[in-house]
């Protein structure tokens, strides 16, 4: 489950997904990075993780542009100054609670794919001679 | 992230972006053909070279359509 954390005026979202998963799902199974729903008959993506170099958190998705120091990935925003400090929480929870649950849902689904990723290349590599 | 509802006349779907994207990654990305029409974002014709500026340059922070609209050569 994500981490929110308040200091000062700014808010910081650590994800429980770490940078090194997220760029390997990326690039072997990009789709586990994102909420699908049914709209219309028509699949579409509902939420979606990314990581990128500008901070963005919408109620589309979260791109994450930097790693704490275990390497878990991280977004920084500001908190508007005039927010005075006993309500930037109810602030934070208004503005991002959207995003944070759809966070949450979906970084459950990348641990789920994630365990079916590392079987996956356990056998690719099982399956690799070196001559 | 912002929503792309981005296709052709025809053919349209919705997916999640960067905004610091720049519009040809995600035409590439969603094989989006853009060398036989004319871009629209927000209903705005691109000009040569914007398909290389990003989401973000265009100050869009929310959702927005890019389309390519193919023209029939029976439009005299």
């Amino acid at each position: 489950m994500a981490k929110t954390k308040i200091l000062g005026t700014a808010v910081t979202i650590t994800s429980a997904v770490k940078v090194a998963d997220f760029k390997t799902l990326a690039k072997f199974k990009p789709t586990a990075l994102a909420l699908t729903e049914v709209v219309d008959g028509v699949k579409e993506e509902k939420f979606s993780v990314a990581l990128g170099t500008s901070p963005s958190v919408t109620k589309y998705g979260i791109v994450f542009d930097s790693a704490n120091t275990d390497g878990y990935a991280e977004v920084t925003l500001q908190i508007p100054a005039s927010i005075a400090a006993d309500k930037r929480k109810e602030y934070v929870a208004d503005t991002y609670g959207y995003a944070l649950l759809n966070l949450n849902q979906l970084e459950g689904q990348i641990a789920e794919v994630m365990a079916e990723t590392e079987a996956d290349f356990i056998a690719i590599n099982d399956g690799i001679e070196l001559v | 992230m912002i929503k792309v509802t981005i296709g052709t006349n025809t053919n349209r779907k919705a997916v999640n972006v960067d905004p610091n994207r720049t519009i040809k990654s995600v035409l590439d990305e969603q094989d989006i053909n853009y060398t036989t029409g004319t871009l629209h974002l927000d209903g705005a014709t691109l000009q040569p070279g914007e398909i290389n500026k990003t989401f973000a340059d265009f100050g869009i922070t929310d959702s927005c359509y890019l389309i390519s609209v193919v023209k029939a050569d029976n439009a005299r």
